[in-house]
């Protein structure tokens, strides 16, 4: 088979969310000459596309996306593992931008904020996903290890809302609140609650995030 | 039926699992298996559908469903699951009703089925709508209990007391649920019905302390306490504790699970299998007296559009025709108080879960997520329906539904917020301002031209 079959194979691969495949076709595209960046670029980043695409239009649903990503992830771990680490490094600044994201202390509801998550990793984003019920100090350590760009909070209910307003109170005694732009989500936040708690932006579901993550860092 | 110790050493004991290979290799692979296997299939064009072959097998899904996959708990990160004969079992056993309320306010909530002309159980109130102040939440409770027909209360959640914001897992946490009961219970006795039921113990009580504190300020063996799932079928130590507690003091257990259409369990197919198998969950480990469903989109919040309502007519037909289990359905609309929207969508849930054989509960307006956007007016409009759609035809219901739908699915994305409840009513009197009641008004006889008769 051609290169470029087993390159079309693994879009196909990533956009039937088939983890397998992808891993399978991309070991074998490994054995070509061809540079991984370019399959990434031209066959990868399409196939989230159309992923995000069909998600859009609710052909495709979390699941889907979830899988689909592991199986892109899979075939980006393979494809740059032979790649010198100048190069891979050149791909990590090709990303938009770092995001830490969490669902706030004292609420386990992490739906909303896995698709929030997933949407920015497979839009360009390096997400470090803390899962929930997240300490507002696990946010900014977090933050600061990996030199996070964006931090993006996540609360369901309105007793544990608060607790947003808390992750940015911290920033606030440690000096830290102008390193990061925090961005707010929720069923019961509102841009009203954002101004209040002196957030960068909120977003009222998983797709105005990702627009929301681009405009706060100027992308 | 097996006992919850033998449930909760299966947290202990069951097969390891990451909660992420769980939510994805599990729930998500059997679910598209068993829609794919027995042949499940969403029909746009009728929301609500008579073909009971198509319920039984949701059925059939779920029962695979909920055998193959169990309940997880992320504490012990490992799956709780039970046999197709300990499910069987399960179901033989499972309550058919229970008694709710005190004095004169005492009834039994039962099982009903597709088209009965049994009337439905009505619960009115605000689903836990988050209300600013005790004395809002005071007054709004008062005018639940004053709707004629009303079985029971859902009660509002307290986001402050004396004035200080409620922070889940802190001492406010408690005070909240403590208050929440001591208002309520004075409420309900302003509006004459000292006895009249509180179903949702404990609306403000997030944590298991707060919910079993609380409970020992006013709440009564006779009322009934939801216990939610987290999406999907999981079950971690802070729910089960409650399930040991109510087991304990003899309180009623409603099973609460909200399916996400859109999340795990993927599209209307997947997600009426998952609400159906969330009975059997309900009967096993939440050891309820009934299932209180809420099936939701992942993006709109709300349970009323087209696939949603379709997802649960066909969950509750499903559960209705093949157990004895109650069924008491909870509605969360797009659209806020005082706006038609909010009445389309009230009338349209309610028609949907009456005739396919569930008791209603309404209503979360505007999501439940807007502080004090809620009102009496709503439920007492969804209480009348309820009760005029009573052994409703489901070919007509779906005519009916059809009808409403094209009034207001097309906005479900930007819904109008509508009022708060003191833009709405007077918070002294409790009585509706004019153009609401109006709007009431109209919009029953908006339902009688459908062919309603309200009595």
């Amino acid at each position: 088979m051609s290169v470029e079959a087993l390159c079309e194979r693994l879009k196909e691969a990533v956009i039937n969310c088939d983890a397998e495949s992808a891993k399978e076709t991309a070991e074998e595209i490994l054995k070509s000459d061809i540079n991984p960046i370019d399959v990434i670029e031209r066959y990868l980043a399409p196939a989230m596309k159309t992923v995000g695409d069909r998600f859009e239009r609710m052909e495709y649903y979390l699941s889907d996306l979830m899988l689909a990503a592991d199986a892109m992830r899979t075939a980006t771990e393979i494809l740059t593992s032979r790649l010198a680490k100048g190069l891979r490094e050149e791909m990590t600044l090709k990303r938009l931008g770092t995001v830490v994201i969490g669902t706030v202390k004292g609420d386990i509801h992490d739906i909303g904020k896995n698709l929030v998550a997933t949407l920015l990793e497979v839009n360009g984003f390096e997400v470090h996903d803390l899962g929930k019920d997240v300490l507002p100090t696990k946010f900014i350590d977090k933050a600061e290890e990996v030199k996070a760009d964006i931090v993006a909070l996540s609360a369901l209910m309105t007793n544990t809302v608060p607790n947003q307003a808390e992750v940015i109170a911290f920033m606030r005694e440690r000096g830290l609140r102008d390193k990061y732009k925090i961005i707010v989500g929720g069923a019961v936040t509102s841009q009203r609650w954002s101004d209040e708690i002196g957030a960068d932006g909120w977003a009222p579901d998983a797709y105005s995030a990702v627009t929301l993550a681009k405009r706060v860092i100027g992308k | 039926m097996i006992s919850f110790l033998e449930v909760i050493d299966r947290a202990f004991t069951g097969p390891i699992c990451s909660e992420k290979d769980f939510n994805l290799n599990d729930v998500t692979r059997m679910v598209r298996e068993v829609v794919r296997e027995y042949g499940i299939k969403y029909d746009p064009d009728i929301p609500i559908p008579s073909d009971d072959s198509l319920a039984d097998d949701v059925f059939r899904a779920a029962v695979k469903f909920y055998t193959e996959v169990g309940t997880y708990c992320p504490d012990t990160e490992r799956v709780m699951r039970f046999d197709e004969d300990e499910i069987k079992k399960a179901l033989r056993d499972a309550h058919d009703g229970a008694t709710l309320g005190e004095g004169k306010d005492a009834k039994r909530l039962v099982a009903r089925k597709p088209e009965s002309k049994e009337p439905p159980w009505c619960s009115v109130g605000a689903c836990g709508a988050p209300v600013s102040t005790e004395e809002i939440f005071t007054s709004i409770v008062r005018g639940y209990g004053s709707i004629p027909r009303a079985d029971s209360l859902t009660s509002p959640g307290l986001t402050t007391v004396n004035g200080m914001k409620i922070v889940s897992g802190s001492p406010i946490e408690i005070y909240g649920a403590i208050r929440t009961v001591v208002l309520a219970r004075e409420a309900l006795r302003r509006a004459g019905r000292p006895g009249f039921p509180i179903v949702n113990g404990l609306a403000t009580a997030i944590t298991d302390a707060a919910t079993i504190a609380g409970s020992h300020f006013g709440m009564r063996p006779s009322d009934g306490w939801e216990i939610g799932s987290i999406a999907e079928m999981k079950l971690d130590f802070d729910r089960l504790n409650k399930v040991a507690y109510l087991t304990s003091m003899g309180g009623n257990i409603l099973g609460e699970n909200g399916p996400i259409l859109g999340g795990y369990c993927g599209g209307p197919e997947g997600t009426a299998v998952v609400t159906a198998a969330y009975a059997l969950q309900d009967i096993i480990v939440h050891r309820g007296i009934c299932q209180h469903p809420f099936p939701i989109h992942y993006k709109y919040g709300c349970s009323t559009g087209g696939n949603l309502l379709w997802t649960l007519s066909v969950a509750s037909q499903a559960i209705s025709r093949n157990t004895h289990f109650p069924l008491l359905n909870c509605c969360y609309t797009a659209a806020g108080p005082m706006t038609e929207m909010c009445f389309y969508e009230t009338a349209a849930w309610v028609t949907t879960s009456v005739v396919s054989g569930a008791s209603v509960e309404v209503e979360g307006s505007a999501k439940a997520t807007h502080i004090d956007h809620l009102s009496p007016m709503e439920p007492r409009f969804g209480v009348d329906v309820a009760h005029a759609v009573v052994g409703m035809r489901r070919e007509d219901a779906n005519e009916l539904v059809k009808s409403l739908l094209l009034k207001y699915e097309d906005r479900i994305d930007d819904p109008p917020l509508g009022k708060r409840f003191q833009e709405c009513f007077n918070i002294e009197t409790g009585r509706p301002s004019v153009e609401h009641s109006r709007l009431y008004s109209r919009m029953r006889e908006e339902m009688e031209d459908y062919g309603l008769t309200f009595e």
